[in-house]
């Protein structure tokens, strides 16, 4: 039954696009619908497979327009609809191709039957007009057999067209229409960085049609997921609050010595006290990435699962003030800010272009770029600088001089894991050391 | 298997007064068909299901409804911003072992207790999921909240619910710790307020429902058979005046942004209690005028001010 289903695309135009999923979760669809489950009209199979493999609100309406694409509309329009959601495939096509080959079948059996009847005249009629007789029954055997060999090579060779497509089927239901006109734009660029990344690291992005992939002026080089992921490595754990925690180890320790069992030794739970500086460099040259940079504030504070998290925002470079928004309304003078910090527990991240959008060199930025950073090492001795701009861009523009100065990383997958690693103090290749 | 016996319907409801095991008064309970079916579903595929709302539309009830309908027994498991996935498997309560430990060795144990203490299972205390493993029957196990918990908690509990099984370290068999398998795998639900994201690993196992609020028509229904649970007469005329300005409550603090707390089911089922007091004529007269018992509803200060700023010229 699911071989008549495009189940398998749809499962796996679902998984480019990000959802977690595994085979055993297709095959859970398979299952249920064994069970009895989804089975008649289409708007239950849509729900089945909607219970099964979406996990948000967000991840529906993704859902809805794949399954729209691949199996037909969710409202189930009453008529001859109904006997496709639960078949799938054998619809028009496959029924016309049936009626032709049946039509073939009658052709050639009408020639060889006329055929036949023309040899059958010509041994069974008087001598008389023989030759002319002659002439034309043998046009007409000729016609019959050669038109009757013609319909049977016709039919094989469809025939023979027609069954590996049947098994092939999943495969072939390629080419791809361009991708989500309406869906939120929100989500379609979540779904393409999920597809371009995913090109990217693995590369199998052959086979796929090149329109699956939709050029947008929009940057996206890391997935939500991923920023998500790259977070949760940032952590210190360290046991601070109330003591929870029964220190066995200590207790029996604590008994040895006194000799006799008073009280167990408790101990507080381990708790990430991280603390996240994000430094983020607003307007300019910095417009198109305003949507990543917020991204990237909204997944550590929301799910970064950190000790703390601030973000202040700056333009180009943060000189004597740093400001709570991001239009840069609210200023708080930049000692201040620095001074709350916890330096023992903070880290900073800079979210910058550092000039390399624009792409030429600009001493003054470069030198007003270094002193605030020694005036943020005075607190923070662990910095790192997230450039959104393609690293192959920063030569020859303030960027790379100030790449010489803090560990800069490219904004994506691979830059941020490099960047996390050296705010937890671990030795990078790319890491120069701050030279001030 | 069992599979195809157990099949939800969400129509058998308790009686009224009927109490559960634990002597708690069972409330009845009106699931939408969609989530009865993706209750059936987890059933049959047998893999937890991740419920999805706004508090108080009946996320935690459904469990219950769950299992009585069912009669199977309910385990359940609230999650406190302190629980540890091992706190549902079981606890080992290495301080009183110490403890007999001590009064074994100054010789305050009776031959009974000094019998009983040397056992290790007896220190085992099993948690929900622990019971609900080694229970002969087909349980169900609510895991309430999950969100509060820790951000690595669902990822700890993802061996226990793929495969079924633990090990209590505490406890040797043969020299390795000890199995404990389940005997039929529990149907288990998880609620969560979305208070944090689950980690993906975790929701793949799952299956997925928002439970979505009631409609006025179920509010209806709702009101009338919960008021009727606890054996007070309501009017029906009264529970529908009074559904239909929650609703229009509702919606306008929903108009309003989502500050502050919505009002949900259970303040409405309070509300139309305390409404009930007065007789049915002078109860639907005062929900005409100004929100009567407004205390009831609003707990927030702000909604409280909003709303007589609101309600001057619904009054005119």
């Amino acid at each position: 039954m699911n071989n008549d289903l495009p189940l398998l695309e749809l499962f796996t135009r679902l998984r480019h696009a990000g959802f977690p999923l595994g085979i055993s979760e297709y095959q859970a669809v398979l299952q249920a619908l064994q069970g009895g489950f989804g089975i008649g009209e289409r708007s239950d199979l849509a729900r089945l497979c909607r219970d099964v493999w979406v996990k948000s609100a967000e991840e529906e309406q993704i859902f809805n327009y794949h399954f729209e694409q691949l199996i037909g509309p969710l409202q189930a329009t009453s008529d001859s609809q109904i006997p496709a959601s639960n078949g799938g495939e054998p619809d028009k096509s496959y029924l016309s191709s049936q009626w032709r080959q049946r039509l073939l079948t009658l052709a050639a059996l009408l020639m060889l039957g006329i055929s036949g009847a023309a040899f059958i005249n010509l041994f069974f009629t008087p001598q008389k007009s023989q030759q002319r007789v002659d002439i034309s029954s043998g046009v007409l055997i000729g016609a019959g057999v050669g038109m009757g060999a013609i319909a049977a090579g016709v039919l094989w060779l469809m025939e023979r067209r027609d069954s590996p497509k049947k098994e092939r089927e999943p495969q072939e239901m390629a080419p791809l229409p361009p991708l989500f006109p309406n869906v939120s734009e929100e989500l379609e660029d979540e779904v393409q960085v999920a597809q371009a990344v995913r090109q990217n690291t693995n590369n199998i992005g052959d086979n796929l049609p090149s329109q699956q992939f939709l050029t947008s002026n929009e940057f996206f080089p890391i997935a939500r997921r991923q920023m998500k992921q790259n977070w949760r490595y940032l952590r210190r754990l360290v046991r601070a609050g109330p003591a929870t925690e029964l220190d066995l180890a200590a207790t029996v320790n604590q008994w040895g010595r006194q000799g006799l069992f008073l009280n167990p030794v408790l101990v507080p739970r381990r708790r990430n006290r991280m603390e996240l500086l994000l430094l983020v460099d607003q307007d300019g040259s910095m417009v198109p990435f305003h949507t990543l940079s917020s991204r990237l504030i909204e997944t550590a504070s929301r799910e970064g699962r950190l000790g703390k998290t601030g973000a202040y925002y700056f333009h180009n470079c943060p000189i004597d003030y740093l400001y709570h928004e991001p239009c840069l309304a609210t200023a708080k003078p930049l000692f201040t800010a620095l001074a709350q910090l916890n330096s023992a527990q903070s880290v900073a991240l800079i979210i910058s272009d550092a000039g390399a959008a624009r792409g030429y060199f600009n001493p003054e930025r470069l030198e007003l770029t270094q002193v605030f950073l020694q005036q943020l090492q005075l607190q923070i001795p662990a910095i790192v600088w997230l450039n959104p701009v393609p690293q192959s861009r920063w030569h020859c523009s303030t960027a790379g001089a100030i790449a010489q100065l803090v560990p800069m990383f490219e904004l994506n997958s691979q830059g941020m894991k490099g960047a996390i690693s050296v705010l937890r103090g671990r030795y990078s290749p790319m890491q120069r050391g701050i030279r001030l | 298997m069992t599979n195809n016996v157990l099949r939800y319907t969400g129509a058998v409801q308790p009686q009224p007064r009927e109490q559960d095991a634990t002597g708690q008064l069972l409330s009845p309970y009106f699931p939408e068909p969609e989530l009865v079916e993706i209750v059936n579903l987890a059933i049959y595929l047998g893999r937890p299901l991740l419920l999805k709302g706004e508090p108080g539309c009946g996320k935690t009830q459904l469990a219950r409804s769950l299992a009585y309908e069912l009669g199977l027994p309910l385990e359940s498991w609230y999650i406190k911003s302190t629980s540890r996935a091992r706190d549902g498997l079981y606890i080992y309560d290495a301080v009183g072992r110490l403890r007999d430990a001590q009064l074994a060795s100054s010789d305050r144990l009776t031959a009974s207790e000094l019998q009983r203490a040397s056992d290790p299972t007896v220190y085992v205390r099993w948690g929900p999921l622990g019971r609900a493993f080694q229970n002969a029957q087909r349980t169900v196990v609510l895991i309430d909240e999950i969100d509060k918990a820790d951000i690595d908690f669902p990822n700890d509990l993802l061996l226990e619910l793929d495969e079924q099984r633990f090990f209590v370290e505490e406890l040797e068999v043969a020299g390795a710790a000890r199995e404990i398998r389940s005997i039929h795998s529990p149907i288990v639900l998880i609620t969560s307020n979305d208070e944090k994201d689950l980690p993906d690993a975790f929701l793949r196992r799952c299956l997925f429902h928002y439970v979505q609020f009631p409609t006025a028509e179920r509010l209806f229904e709702i009101v009338l058979a919960h008021l009727k649970a606890v054996s007070q007469e309501v009017s029906p005329d009264l529970a529908n005046v009074a559904t239909q300005r929650f609703c229009e409550l509702r919606q306008k603090m929903q108009d309003q942004g989502t500050i502050g707390k919505k009002i949900s089911t259970s303040e409405l089922i309070d509300w139309v209690r305390v409404l009930n007091q007065h007789s049915t004529d002078e109860a639907i007269a005062m929900l005409d005028g100004k929100l009567p018992y407004a205390g009831v509803l609003l707990k927030n200060w702000d909604d409280h001010i909003r709303y007589l700023k609101q309600d001057i010229p619904h009054e005119q």
